[in-house]
């Protein structure tokens, strides 16, 4: 009798200390800008970075360096007041964070400057493989396969880059 | 079993039924699924906040002092709903009468008569009063703004909330809006907002965003095919099912088109600001047709003293530390209640595309207000007999803030009133939308609470210099399409006990119910009411609800409401 229960026990702690982090505006802001290159930065800051209060992520107020990257120079930065600093560190899922994401991703994925810069580096893996690569590089091999076949049905590069984008795949830490 | 077996499996029990208890409430903030409540079609769907931050004073409008002729009611100088020209105090300075009049059963300021002309049209503010619910005389327990009115939507601090309560149950993509004028205090009602699951709700700083910005950061579509369960099965099962819910609701979002709302949005803003200006440009009568010429200077008040207290002798005309003379009647002419159109508008924009549940509207004060004279009381000099004036009088504009500390009794009258027939017009307007959209063979009207509040009461400074907090008294009133018939429900005291002023006279403070067993209304029972009414748990349970839902119509379970 105790000995099931414990087993009971030990199950759900396993299965309730499982809990999938999602990424916060700042790691959004790595992942999609050394993915889709420095022209992203833009509609990531309108669209992302500049809504701490749906994507969470703490800013720190005495940041005050530049740098000649612009990801570098918008890290942790407080774009509506220093009051950013007592965000959470790990964003929850909203509504308005998936319209959010959605809409991001169409932007980057209507930019030619941005289809041209994916296309040059995808050159040798193809721009699918490309960006699943960048968004989630320690992605399990099953699972990365079984993404990748999903994504086949799309064509056109801008819908590849939109899909890829937008899906959660790579927003859970 | 031997005792020590029988500790053992009593220990193993109750610890493994606490981690249980635990481990369950874990999954749950994770598990959309798991939702203990859903909208049941038979409540109230919308509950929609108009929260006055300040707390203004209410007697002109629903807090209601003396609900019939003969209920017992001490007079105080600066409670008044019309400005009496032909009475005059010993300075020869109009007086100030609690003039009420009669709608259904009950006796109501004098505001509630007079109609609203916007153009050709003719609104008339006493029309919601059939569908209006006031619950007056409850006491907050403490004092201060931001604390009392963060409690407004979060009864017991640091728990959810009742917006919260309602944004779990919501399926719509921001179930919960704030919109907070642009001059508001940071740690009010929206801040307050807690939920059991969501974890999110709109807050719109006026001032910090354009509702265009507003409107272009949530709405978004998109042409490019999409496929929304690309990489989702790579993700574990409680992830799936919490992104596929947002995913959901997120739709009602992505598929609706900027355009089309932001251009409902614009016209309904025309509508709203059309009719706070046609209010303020109005000259009313009986609160400020009057001049002020009787105040010229030097000035004799003929009351065999010498020694005036300035700030006394002209408390009736006082605005901080200004005595405003002249323009009375002109004076609200080109008033701004900035964003309140911005506001309506939005509520109403985003109910009619079914993207919110609530809405809590949090109004800035009323600026641009204009008088042609005014006079710095520093500037009056006592000359024997007579004050004189040592500099010119000057053109004023000034700014009322609803916690009128520092405002005469004249300028609360005549302010409140405007803003609060303003607010009436607005709130008619908006009742007019809710009764003309269609819901399950019904209208919006019916499923919606309209909660219109604020901190407390004002208790009124006999000198008529200005009025305080009145914490032990504070009035919600609520209207609804489900509300089929007026009613006033609390006691108050006649003649309080005052905790700032002496013979304050009735204003409203709280009268223990003998249906509530000796005890006074307390906020709990408030919050408990409008979770019985829209279905939700009640933050404060061990308070009773005063109201009810009965075959569609949201009926009193107590009626009391005496002057004690």
């Amino acid at each position: 009798m105790t000995s099931i229960k414990l087993t009971l026990l030990v199950f759900l702690i396993f299965e309730a200390s499982y809990a999938a982090k999602l990424g916060n505006r700042y790691f959004m802001l790595n992942k999609l800008s050394s993915t889709f290159g420095e022209s992203s930065i833009s509609y990531i800051e309108n669209n992302i970075l500049r809504n701490g209060d749906v994507f969470a992520g703490p800013c720190d107020p005495y940041k005050s360096f530049q740098s000649h990257s612009k990801t570098i120079s918008k890290n942790y930065k407080c774009f509506n007041g220093t009051q950013e600093s007592k965000y959470k560190y790990w964003a929850e899922e909203s509504p308005v964070r998936v319209s959010l994401v959605n809409k991001t991703c169409s932007e980057i994925s209507k930019d030619q400057n941005i289809i041209k810069f994916v296309k040059e580096k995808s050159k040798k893996e193809g721009v699918a493989s490309y960006i699943v690569e960048k968004l989630a590089p320690f992605m399990n091999v099953k699972k990365k396969k079984t993404l990748l076949k999903g994504v086949r049905k799309f064509v056109k590069t801008d819908e590849v880059i939109y899909n890829l984008c937008k899906s959660p795949f790579w927003q859970y830490i | 079993m031997e005792r020590r077996d029988f500790l053992k499996y009593i220990t193993a029990t109750m610890s493994n039924s606490l981690l249980l208890g635990l481990l369950q409430g874990c999954k749950q903030t994770s598990d959309p699924q798991s939702f203990e409540y859903s909208v049941d079609s038979k409540n109230i769907e919308y509950y929609f906040q108009i929260n006055l931050f300040g707390s203004p004073a209410r007697w002109t409008l629903d807090s209601f002092l003396k609900t019939q002729n003969n209920d017992n009611y001490l007079p105080n100088k600066m409670i008044g709903t019309v400005l009496n020209t032909k009475s005059v105090d010993k300075y020869n300075f109009p007086t100030l009468d609690y003039v009420t009049v009669r709608r259904g059963d009950y006796q109501v300021p004098y505001l509630w008569s007079l109609p609203i002309k916007v153009g050709e049209k003719i609104i008339n503010i006493d029309e919601l009063l059939t569908n209006m619910i006031t619950i007056r005389g409850c006491d907050m327990g403490q004092d201060g703004h931001e604390l009392n009115n963060r409690k407004l939507v979060a009864p017991i601090p640091g728990e959810v909330s009742l917006t919260g309560s309602i944004s779990d149950i919501s399926e719509r993509p921001i179930p919960v809006i704030h919109l907070v004028g642009e001059e508001l205090p940071s740690d009010i009602a929206d801040s307050a907002f807690k939920a059991k699951f969501s974890s999110y709700a709109g807050t719109v700083k006026m001032a910090d965003q354009s509702v265009e910005e507003v409107f272009k950061k949530w709405f978004s579509s998109s042409t490019i095919v999409g496929d929304d369960d690309l990489g989702l099965s790579g993700l574990p099962k409680s992830v799936q099912r919490k992104y596929k819910y947002n995913s959901n609701k997120a739709k009602k979002l992505i598929d609706k088109s900027f355009d089309e709302i932001f251009l409902y949005f614009t016209k309904a803003k025309k509508d709203y600001q059309k009719i706070i200006d046609s209010t303020f440009k109005e000259t009313l009568k009986g609160i400020n047709d009057f001049d002020t010429k009787n105040i010229q200077f030097p000035f004799y008040p003929n009351d065999g003293q010498r020694d005036w207290d300035l700030k006394w002798l002209f408390a009736k005309w006082r605005h901080e530390e200004d005595i405003l003379l002249d323009g009375w009647d002109k004076a609200f002419e080109n008033a701004k209640w900035n964003n309140l159109a911005d506001q309506f508008a939005m509520t109403q924009a985003l109910t009619k595309f079914e993207i919110i549940q609530s809405a809590v509207i949090i109004p800035n004060s009323i600026t641009d207000i204009f008088f042609d004279r005014a006079i710095e009381i520093e500037t009056l000099k006592k000359v024997g007999d007579k004050i004189t004036l040592s500099t010119r009088p000057q053109r004023k504009d000034i700014t009322f803030e609803f916690d009128s500390h520092n405002s005469g009794s004249i300028l609360t009258l005549v302010a409140n009133t405007y803003a609060q027939r303003a607010l009436m017009g607005c709130i008619h307007h908006f009742t007019d939308f809710l009764k003309a959209t269609e819901i399950d063979g019904s209208n919006l009207f019916n499923k919606s609470l309209i909660h219109l509040t604020s901190e407390f009461e004002r208790e009124p400074a006999t000198s008529q210099m200005g009025s305080e907090h009145g914490w032990n008294g504070h009035c919600s009133t609520f209207f609804s399409g489900s509300i089929k018939k007026t009613q006033v429900i609390g006691n108050i005291l006649a003649n309080p006990k005052s905790t700032m002023y002496k013979d304050s006279g009735t204003w409203g403070a709280a009268a223990p119910m003998k249906s509530l067993n000796g005890r006074t209304l307390e906020y709990g029972n408030i919050s408990s009411t409008i979770a019985k009414l829209i279905g939700i748990p009640s933050p404060t349970s061990n308070r009773e609800s005063l109201l009810e839902m009965k075959n569609g119509e949201i009926k009193p379970i107590t009626i009391e409401c005496k002057n004690i």
